[in-house]
């Protein structure tokens, strides 16, 4: 799947979100999106998923599966999770029975009796994820999954997420407290100043002072460019 | 597709959002059909027909109500991921076929007492099955309208209420002069019910062709606003 060139915006004469995008989005890989609040992820995320199509330029080669879990999972719907999850399953055209399989990996078995109302915040959000993992997608995003999850959920859910990308799935995940630093070979972009760069973001810098006598001075200023720092003698 | 609109359809009866256009139709219901159609046969079938006449018109804007309200009890979230799901083509098309099904439904609701009437009384299928299609027709047209008042593309639902019934007064107030040809041509259709059976029959299929592409040019707008929207 590719980007070529992407803007967006969400309003004509409305500030650019995200401008002269490109980038590819890599296959059976792991993908971790980071960047302050209102960088503009959930917008990227959205143009990944086909949500939104781009203002400007292309996307191509989207997978023909498809999973999508927004922010904030919808719950005011006038269904049980079981009514609801086997409607999307329905919809998906996948066995009900598989919403049984998923539940029971997420420990949500006991609540999909539950109507969507009453669900607590993270329950609701596991639901949010079971109807995006259905079926099976070639393309998975999820806009901050692991917030409001329990313990043994947000604990499961890298390796989850490992498992579907070794499958040959890309997992897209906006992520802000770093849950999948535990995972290998996430790659990573980051979304700053409208557009998103690829790789880690570039640590930050600071200063240290060293004390050293001035006929050795020169010499440990050569000595620590010769290993990279930027030295300079005052 | 079917599933998609079978989940929507569930959804919008098991909310209280379907309720008030039932309610209102019943209301309309009860006023029109408060007395009997007609003392002798002749009499029966004229009115008939009338009141199939007056009903396309009058229920008009509480289909267009309905469609809204069934497009707008889908949350955001949930038209997103209907969206990533189906395509935004199958996503938008279920919607809308979702809000014509319920909207056929009110049109046999509310053509059920003059069918039976009419059928009754002696009128002939040829002229009862194009009254019966103009009310469908008049749904389709409403449901396009109700789809291009919701959430979807308008958001502030107090802009939204005012641009469904602005475009119907509007409609109505076209109907009265030159430009009536342009419009839903509900003014027109009452007063040919009115003139009796023959003008209305005679009138029938250039009413449906009037109907029919008011409903496609608004679906069409639809369409073509909701591809940049969510």
């Amino acid at each position: 799947m590719r980007f070529n060139q992407v803007a967006f915006r969400y309003r004509r004469r409305a500030p650019w979100v995200l401008r002269d995008v490109t980038l590819t989005v890599p296959r059976g890989r792991i993908i971790e999106v980071n960047g302050r609040n209102g960088a503009g992820k959930s917008t990227l995320l959205r143009l990944v998923a086909g949500v939104v199509p781009p203002v400007r330029g292309s996307v191509g080669d989207r997978p023909p599966s498809v999973g999508y879990a927004p922010e904030r999972f919808p719950a005011g719907q006038p269904f049980t999770a079981r009514a609801y999850l086997g409607h999307m399953a329905a919809v998906r055209g996948v066995p009900a029975a598989r919403v049984g399989e998923w539940a029971e990996r997420l420990g949500f078995t006991g609540l999909l009796d539950t109507r969507l109302p009453d669900l607590s915040k993270g329950s609701a959000h596991k639901a949010g994820l079971i109807q995006a993992l259905l079926a099976a997608p070639g393309l998975l995003v999820l806009d901050e999954p692991f917030a409001g999850l329990d313990a043994g959920t947000r604990a499961a859910l890298p390796a989850l997420l490992a498992e579907l990308a070794a499958e040959g799935s890309s997992v897209i995940v906006s992520d802000h407290q770093g849950d999948l630093r535990s995972v290998p070979g996430v790659v990573r972009w980051q979304v700053a100043d409208q557009t998103v760069h690829e790789g880690d973001p570039p640590e930050e810098q600071t200063v240290v002072e060293v004390i050293v006598a001035r006929s050795q001075a020169e010499d440990l200023v050569g000595r620590l460019k010769a290993d990279g720092y930027e030295a300079r003698l005052r | 597709m079917i599933a998609a609109i079978r989940f929507q359809l569930s959804g919008y009866a098991r909310s209280t959002r379907a309720l008030p256009p039932v309610l209102a139709l019943a209301l309309l219901l009860g006023i029109v059909f408060s007395g009997p159609l007609g003392g002798t046969p002749a009499e029966a079938r004229s009115g008939a027909l009338t009141a199939l006449g007056d009903l396309a018109a009058l229920y008009f804007p509480i289909c267009a109500w309905a469609a809204r309200g069934l497009l707008d009890t889908e949350p955001d979230a949930q038209r997103h991921i209907g969206v990533v799901t189906l395509g935004r083509w199958r996503a938008m098309a279920c919607g809308f076929a979702a809000a014509f099904v319920f909207n056929v439904c009110l049109a046999l609701i509310a053509g059920a007492v003059p069918l039976v009437e009419a059928a009754r009384s002696g009128v002939r299928a040829s002229q009862l099955l194009p009254a019966m299609a103009l009310l469908l027709l008049a749904a389709l047209a409403a449901t396009a309208l109700g789809a291009l008042a919701s959430r979807a593309l308008i958001p502030s639902p107090g802009r939204s209420v005012l641009v469904l019934l602005g475009v119907y007064v509007l409609d109505l107030l076209l109907g009265l002069g030159p430009l009536r040809v342009v419009t839903v041509p509900m003014i027109e259709w009452m007063g040919a019910a009115g003139r009796g059976p023959s003008a209305f029959t005679d009138a029938l299929p250039w009413f449906a062709l009037r109907t029919l592409a008011w409903a496609v040019l608004a679906t069409a707008l639809y369409a073509r606003l909701r591809r940049m929207r969510a």
